[in-house]
């Protein structure tokens, strides 16, 4: 204690406190000296206020929830207290739906659909349904998911969608065309590939003047 | 209260914060320092300054930093060092929860570069991560007043040699 005080003036706190806050102002004033000779001497130095938008991409959390699974078969689709959305397709729909089911076509190439998810949620909000039932075309991905998956984002509950879509609840229907699993044995061998590499280079030496 | 913070064992644990926090900042700010450009666009990401602000803020910071952690690690005023991290910690947490509440998926932009979302993405850890330092910081202030380090050893050589 008493080399405590050997080594500390005593001295007022506002006097303390004034000089901690000089010091930090001066450092301060030093670091943005530094800063400033440092960015003139580099050469890829940056300007002190920047004039265009950065270009930043931040990608947001989209708002999904998770939509419980429902089999094709499932009683709840037809017992009157589901509200349920084809999200197949106009064509799709005017072929063939679920009787009682709303169309909302869902095109994954299209424009955001936040509007219409706040639009469908406000809709199953104000109805009388105690759950949304939704199917699509049962690809892979599967459109119906990925809207019930939008629906749960929107903070409507008890969302489900129907496993397999719609070609599950009418077998008629024809099967989507899902990508072709990674081991398909219809695929070119690689080994082919060199050959039409040199048989292309050949051609171009061929057609070179 | 007085009694509690003359305490001598104080220098000695403030010596072990000072050291970790200088390390710290002398880690997060080698990458600022090296790429003002890269930590330029960090701070853009948060959407958080002006504009005309963005660059000045990326430029001075890094350095506030540096000097600060080499303050904290020699023991040269270190209560002003241990201010402007205090500082410097409250506009991070601002800036951190401001992005968290937008729900930025990004990068803390703390020891690397957006680059690194993945690495170091912000989350509500991040947040108090900042808040552990934040309270180290407030301790070296408030409790350090005769720090272990060079400038004591220089006071008390001065008072040796007249």
């Amino acid at each position: 204690m008493s080399e405590l005080n050997d080594t500390m003036p005593e001295k007022p706190t506002r006097g303390v406190l004034r000089e901690i806050v000089r010091d930090a102002v001066i450092v301060t004033a030093l670091s943005a000296l530094v800063a400033v000779g440092v960015n003139a001497l580099r050469e890829e130095g940056i300007r002190w206020v920047q004039q265009e938008e950065y270009d930043i991409l931040v990608p947001c959390p989209e708002p999904v929830g998770e939509p419980e699974v429902m089999k094709g078969d499932d009683a709840r689709m037809s017992d009157g207290k589901s509200l349920l959305l084809d999200v197949r397709s106009k064509q799709e729909y005017d072929a063939w739906h679920v009787s009682g089911a709303r169309s909302q076509p869902f095109d994954w190439l299209g424009p955001p659909v936040d509007e219409e998810v706040k639009t469908v949620a406000k809709q199953v909000a104000a109805s009388r349904a105690q759950r949304v039932i939704v199917y699509g075309d049962g690809d892979d991905p599967d459109s119906g998911k990925e809207w019930a998956k939008l629906l749960s984002g929107a903070n409507i509950k008890n969302v489900f969608y129907v496993e397999g879509g719609a070609p599950s609840l009418n077998p008629s229907l024809p099967k989507p065309e899902a990508l072709p699993p990674l081991d398909d044995t219809t695929a070119p061998p690689i080994e082919a590939l060199p050959d039409a590499q040199s048989a292309d280079s050949e051609q171009n030496e061929k057609e070179a003047p | 209260m007085n009694r509690l913070l003359a305490w001598r064992g104080h220098a000695w644990i403030s010596l072990v914060v000072r050291l970790y926090l200088g390390g710290v900042f002398l880690a997060a700010c080698a990458h600022k320092i090296l790429h003002p450009e890269v930590f330029a666009v960090d701070v853009a990401t948060y959407q958080f300054l002006p504009l005309w602000s963005v660059n000045l803020f990326a430029l001075v910071l890094p350095w506030i930093e540096a000097f600060t952690g080499v303050m904290l690690v020699l023991g040269i005023r270190v209560r002003a060092a241990s201010l402007l991290i205090m500082g410097m910690m409250l506009s991070f947490m601002v800036a951190l929860s401001w992005a968290l509440v937008q729900g930025l998926d990004m990068s803390c932009g703390c020891f690397a570069s957006q680059a690194a979302a993945e690495d170091d993405p912000i989350s509500w850890v991040t947040l108090l991560r900042d808040a552990v330092w934040l309270v180290q910081s407030i301790y070296v202030l408030v409790v350090d007043r005769d720090a272990i380090g060079v400038e004591r050893w220089l006071r008390k050589w001065r008072k040796r040699h007249g």
